[in-house]
């Protein structure tokens, strides 16, 4: 299961992200002025979306990281501000031994770098990649190993320039798939 | 519910008669009076600036007689321009009488003089003139009605004929008389009662055929119809003498009249006031200003300011709006037109109240966070609240607290409470900038709370919150979760 002497798993590009725009940067000149150094094509403004949600279900809606999703309503949510405008939010029922975290971090670049993968997952494992779609985004699935937690199932995904790490435990991986169906990207 | 005003307009003296509703009265007065005559078969010159104060819209009326003795209608005539003859009569006997009578309202530059023409009865004749200046009729028609007229025979005292008159308020009778004789030396009239006053008559003394020529007034009193009794002439009358005479009504301009109509449109911070002129009073120079009083007292005392319209006056008749007010969101508001002219000025009533639109709400927005790279970063925000954003954005610079060097990121309009980002670049990395998030509209801009970011990739990494506090095993393929 484990990936560890994979030769073809470090160093390569690993997840290629179909959400990725071009931005443009109108480099003239590095002092700030009001009209100049602006660029808006790549996030526009959204207009609000009403979801209707099933019975058994919530929504949880987060406008600052503009995405939302519907959980089982058994689930409690905590959210975690980190440091360097990232935030962990955690779905979780202990007593049902069910749960998954999103920790979603600024990421500008389009692509995911080894330096980037480490820093998160320290053990370095990553096995059984795909790629799956996360509203119209491409993310890369993955299982890997937690010190905590063990073996783990990764959704990683970039969006807007905010890098998406989906965590659950191997053995949710299909309970997590039903839920990440209802994201939607606000 | 009330509040005060916040803007005040013109005030003063429009202000004064806005709030006191002043309507003037129609009013006819005498100006001056004056005379001249002349040796035969030459002109007679009347020198007006021997009438103190005559000026533009006073109303002059001249009479001139000729006394002659040979039955010929000599059309009298005035050789200064604009004036409109409105009688010419003769009356003949041994010893006749012409009578003509012009009027003509006085321009921006009144007339200094009037010429009667000298020459229309020869060298046996005798010419007489008086002239008496009014005031404060029509300027357009300052006759009621037509005038009425009569002449006499064998008898030198004029009896001016009644006159049957609309009887509009204030209505002034004229009364010109004229008799021709052989008693030498300046006749003198009595005039009929009610008439005395200021009346002025004219004799002339020819070898052959004298002249006495006079006028007056009658200012109240005045019936409907008018008849107005004799002009006696003073000396011992005969059979070869004659006399002519004529009655006028002078209609008396009036204050314009002015409607009130309701307000419309009505917005939040704007109404159309809306009145109308429907009569302008005939006055001299028309309605020279027009305009609003307006408040938020029902009865127009207090805090009411006044709208001015002096552009493209005169004004005829007609409706009139103003709409150019800033006025008070969710605020009861009265109003009532006004009209001037050189009579005075009319207020309409008060308008019924009108209530401006519900106050917008100012959009609110939030400040969320900013998503730096090296020397880019995009900016994160969302619009909370309040009306619809004309433009939304974010202002970012170098300074904490967003002034001095700060550029803008305008994304236009936003009709939804919604989140919205821009991307900057040209940073420079390793610098700390400071941005908010506005939204702004009409009615007011909303900020977020300025926050600040460094240039240069995020070092933040993932912490495992997933199950934290528990232990985890695996027993026969479930999962155990035990609190630590």
């Amino acid at each position: 299961m484990s990936m560890r002497g994979t030769p073809a798993s470090v160093g390569t590009a690993l997840f290629v992200v179909a959400a990725a725009v071009a931005f443009y940067f109108s480099q003239q000149g590095d002092g700030l002025q009001t009209t100049k150094n602006i660029f808006v094509n790549a996030t526009t403004t959204r207009t609000a979306q009403v979801r209707s949600v099933p019975a058994g279900w919530r929504e949880y809606r987060n406008t600052a990281y503009r995405f939302s999703l519907l959980y089982p309503q058994e689930l409690e949510v905590k959210e975690f501000p980190e440091k360097g405008n990232a935030l962990t939010v955690t779905f979780q029922n202990s007593k049902e031994q069910k749960g998954f975290q999103i920790f979603i971090v600024p990421h500008p670049e389009l692509q995911v770098s080894e330096e980037r993968f480490k820093k998160d997952l320290p053990s370095g494992v990553r096995t059984d990649v795909t790629d799956v779609t996360i509203d119209g985004a491409i993310a890369a699935a993955f299982y890997s190993q937690n010190a905590t937690l063990g073996e783990t199932r990764e959704i990683w995904f970039i969006r807007d320039g905010f890098l998406f790490e989906v965590t659950t435990l191997k053995s949710l991986a299909t309970w997590l798939d039903a839920i990440l169906r209802t994201w939607l990207f606000l | 519910m009330k509040r005060p005003l916040q803007k005040v307009f013109l005030l003063g003296l429009v202000m004064l008669y806005a709030i006191v509703p002043i309507r003037a009265e129609a009013a006819i007065s005498l100006v001056g009076s004056t005379e001249n005559s002349s040796t035969p078969n030459t002109d007679t010159t009347v020198d007006l600036t021997a009438i103190t104060g005559l000026r533009a819209g006073d109303l002059l009326f001249v009479s001139a007689g000729i006394g002659d003795n040979d039955g010929v209608d000599l059309n009298m005539t005035v050789n200064t321009a604009g004036y409109t003859k409105v009688v010419d009569l003769l009356s003949d006997d041994t010893q006749d009488t012409n009578l003509g009578v012009w009027w003509k309202i006085m321009g921006a530059s009144p007339d200094s003089s009037v010429v009667v023409e000298g020459s229309l009865g020869g060298t046996d004749s005798s010419l007489a003139v008086v002239v008496m200046a009014f005031r404060g009729m029509g300027s357009t028609t300052p006759m009621d009605v037509a005038s009425t007229t009569a002449t006499g025979i064998d008898i030198f005292s004029p009896n001016p004929p009644s006159i049957n008159h609309n009887n509009p308020s204030g209505v002034w009778t004229v009364i010109a008389g004229a008799s021709g004789h052989t008693l030498a030396g300046a006749g003198t009239y009595t005039f009929p009662t009610g008439y005395t006053v200021n009346a002025i008559d004219r004799g002339h003394d020819d070898t052959v055929s004298d002249i006495t020529v006079g006028m007056g007034y009658r200012s109240s009193g005045v019936s409907d119809p008018e008849d107005p009794g004799v002009m006696t002439h003073s000396g011992t009358n005969t059979t070869n003498f004659s006399w002519a005479a004529a009655t006028f009504a002078l209609r008396p301009a009036t204050a314009p009249t002015v409607t009130t109509q309701d307000a419309t449109p009505i917005g939040a911070t704007s109404a159309t006031f809306n009145g109308n002129i429907t009569i302008t009073g005939d006055a001299y120079g028309g309605v020279t200003v027009r305009g609003f009083a307006w408040g938020t007292s029902s009865n127009m005392t207090g805090d009411t300011a006044t709208t001015t319209d002096t552009a493209g006056a005169p004004f005829d008749t007609g409706a009139f709006t103003d709409s150019s007010q800033t006025l008070i969101c969710n605020t009861d508001y009265y109003y009532r037109p006004y009209a001037v002219n050189s009579i005075g000025t009319s207020t309409a009533p008060i308008s019924n109240s009108f209530t401006t639109s519900a106050c917008a709400t100012p959009p609110t927005a939030t400040t969320n966070f900013a998503n730096p790279g090296a020397t880019t970063a995009t900016l994160y925000g969302t619009k909370t609240g309040g009306e619809d954003a004309t433009q939304h954005g974010f202002a970012w610079g170098t300074s904490a607290t967003m002034v001095g060097d700060t550029a803008t990121t305008s994304l236009g309009a936003l009709a939804s409470n919604s989140s919205f980002a821009s991307g900057i670049g040209g940073l420079t990395a390793g610098l700390t900038y400071y941005f908010r998030a506005y939204a702004t509209s009409g009615a007011g801009t909303g900020y977020g709370i300025i926050r600040s970011f460094v240039t240069g990739n995020s070092t933040a990494s993932r912490n495992m919150r997933l199950f934290e506090g528990f232990t985890i095993k695996f027993l026969n393929g479930r999962i155990i979760l035990n609190q630590q």
